[in-house]
């Protein structure tokens, strides 16, 4: 169980009052957009940098809270760190690296070395124990990465855009992987990104951070249905589907189908449409739209001079109208519409 | 292929154009080679080729060699002793004073040795302010003694090695300190283990520049050790020696074993250090 309130400022940041609370075994995502601070609350997690108000408990221990003069040193913490930059270090083999932590934390070098090789096998990279960081590719060295940080026994696990350092090719087969890992690790993750996608694939709960703020706090249909902020209806409230593609697009799981995509995605495969993409219309529209569904609006959120309409359909959909079609439409609680998307703006990517 | 070579023909091209010096800077970097090179010539030219092993295995000179060897060797691991602690108080610490520690440290590089072993004789010498002290309560001299050499030749040597290193602790990632840190290093464990590690070409440079400076000092060692056979009298005071009392084959036989000692420096180092 972690539990945060990360007060602290650097340069011009400043960390105001960030709450962050997860239960053991879930995984929370902190997005946001560039310079909200996202990195930073995860340095005060591990303690490489300290807090000036608020407090880290892990599990019932004190991490940091200068209030009562309580601080941790971040050796001692029982965290593993994946960094940006995964920064392997480049003078000690694959092996090496991977059993660092235990033998800082006092193993002895047999016994590190074993628990070492237990975490390549378990991430499938048994075969590169002997090869320095500089011969891997990206992908090997993410697992590594994440073998390394793992091989402590942490109960905190941070993980900072684990996957930037990626091609587009590897990325969802090492998203796909890191999500399984996160699912078994019976700690605490924390996983920071900027990637919505990517916080949807592999978070229980979505922070997010808006110039030192947490702007909001939810799962991803939260976030699309009340998005609180113009960054989270922009980037982070999109609707997404989750189910098997062909070549023409996405099956959803009752059977309802996506159409779009570029065909070059099979099976396990997410779905994104934006809600300024989806068109809302009183009759069946005639036009060329390949995506049509019939449905009834559940629910209007207005914001400013355009609302979101939550349309109830065997795909259901968000849609972001403007204020004045919403009137035209003479859209509310419970009518009838008609929810229509170009192929063209669905985007699949391999879950 | 083909994309590599077209992407490096164009400005090839160009390079080949701007980088033309032109003849007079030819010429005179001609002159500036010949300049370095004529010296070692001349050395080679005169070297008395049929007498060298007789010269060099004269007891006095093998003596010299020996105390040369000692002297810069002991200095080298005095300058990495205190020099790897300091690179990193200097590189790592913020401390009142830091700019003038600094400049202390580099001083000796600048300063003409003699002037450096006429300071060090009025501050370890038997009248000088720490000297007297030394003689006072343990009962030894520096000046006029082999581990007055030692003093001599690490006054001079240590600052090419701390230099070297704090430029390279400078330079070093300290995000893989930090890694490190998450793992559960403490400091100590981190620097040798990831910060030492990360720096050792430059510590290995840094230790053979340091070598190389203690085995030709000169100046510092004889202001402050005097000329003492056997004792305090290195390779560069008994060249000098032999050289002044006209046993020129004596001084070049024993300056072509320091050519070669320099030499086998430099081809080491020239992967690490030197590359440009």
């Amino acid at each position: 169980m972690l539990d945060a309130v990360i007060d602290v400022r650097l340069g011009r940041l400043h960390l105001d009052a960030v709450t962050i609370e997860a239960a053991a075994g879930t995984t929370i995502a902190i997005i946001g957009p560039n310079g909200a601070g996202k990195t930073t609350a995860l340095r005060v997690l591990a303690g490489l940098v300290a807090l000036e108000r608020g407090h880290v408990n892990l599990d019932g221990t004190v991490l940091d809270e200068p209030g009562v003069r309580a601080w941790l040193e971040p050796e001692t913490r029982p965290i593993g760190f994946v960094f940006q930059d995964l920064l392997l270090f480049p003078h000690l083999s694959v092996l090496e690296n991977v059993a660092f932590g235990p033998r800082c934390r006092g193993a002895r070098r047999p016994d590190a070395r074993r628990r070492a090789a237990g975490w390549l096998e378990r991430l499938g990279i048994d075969g590169l124990a002997g090869e320095r960081p500089g011969a891997l590719s990206g992908g090997q060295a993410q697992r590594v990465a994440l073998a390394r940080a793992l091989a402590t026994d942490p109960r905190l696990l941070l993980l900072d855009e684990p996957l930037s350092a990626l091609d587009a090719g590897t990325r969802p087969s090492v998203r796909r992987d890191l999500a399984r890992h996160l699912d078994i690790f019976a700690g605490v993750a924390v996983v920071v990104t900027h990637d919505p996608v990517e916080a949807m694939a592999l978070a229980d709960h979505i922070v997010v951070l808006e110039d030192g703020r947490v702007t909001q706090v939810g799962d991803a249909a939260e976030l699309r249905e009340r998005p609180r902020s113009a960054y989270v209806a922009e980037f982070v409230g999109v609707n997404l589907y989750r189910g098997t593609a062909d070549g023409d697009g996405l099956v959803l799981a009752n059977g309802a189908r996506l159409i779009g995509g570029d065909g070059t995605v099979h099976g396990d495969a997410l779905a994104v449409v934006h809600p300024r993409a989806v068109a809302l219309h009183r009759t069946r529209p005639d036009g060329t739209p390949r995506n049509v569904w019939a449905g009834t609006v559940r629910h209007v959120d207005p914001e400013g001079d355009r609302a979101r309409v939550h349309v109830d359909a065997a795909v259901p959909v968000t849609a972001e109208v403007t204020a004045s079609s919403l009137a035209q439409l003479g859209l509310g609680e419970g009518t009838p519409v008609w929810a229509s998307v170009k192929a063209t703006e669905v985007a699949v990517f391999e879950a | 292929m083909t994309v590599t070579a077209t992407a490096t023909a164009a400005p090839r091209r160009r390079e080949v154009h701007t980088s033309r010096p032109p003849m007079i800077a030819i010429v005179v970097a001609a002159v500036a080679i010949a300049f370095f090179a004529a010296p070692l010539v001349g050395l080679l030219l005169r070297a008395p080729w049929g007498n060298l092993w007789n010269e060099l295995s004269a007891p006095a000179t093998v003596e010299a060699l020996k105390l040369s060897l000692v002297c810069s060797a002991a200095a080298t691991v005095l300058s990495v002793a205190f020099g790897v602690p300091l690179a990193w108080v200097l590189a790592r610490q913020q401390f009142p004073g830091r700019r003038l520690a600094r400049a202390l440290v580099a001083l000796p590089m600048v300063l003409p040795p003699v002037v450096g072993g006429v300071a060090l004789f009025l501050a370890f010498g038997r009248r000088g302010f720490i000297g007297q002290e030394l003689d006072d309560w343990f009962g030894f001299t520096l000046p006029y003694t082999t581990l007055g050499v030692i003093v001599a030749e690490t006054f001079v040597a240590m600052p090419f090695f701390v230099i070297t290193v704090e430029a390279a602790l400078r330079s070093v990632d300290h995000r893989y300190e930090e890694a490190a840190t998450t793992l559960g290093s403490g400091r100590i464990t981190t620097f040798r283990r990831v910060t030492l590690p990360l720096i050792a070409p430059s510590l290995v440079a840094g230790a053979a520049l340091s070598w190389a400076r203690a085995l030709g000092e000169f100046g510092a060692t004889i202001t402050f050790a005097g000329n003492l056979p056997g004792k305090t009298q290195t390779m560069p005071l008994a060249i000098f020696l032999e050289f002044e009392n006209g046993n020129t084959d004596g001084a070049i036989a024993l300056s072509l074993v320091l050519v070669l000692i320099s030499m086998a420096v430099l081809v080491g180092l020239r992967d690490r250090w030197l590359r440009a």
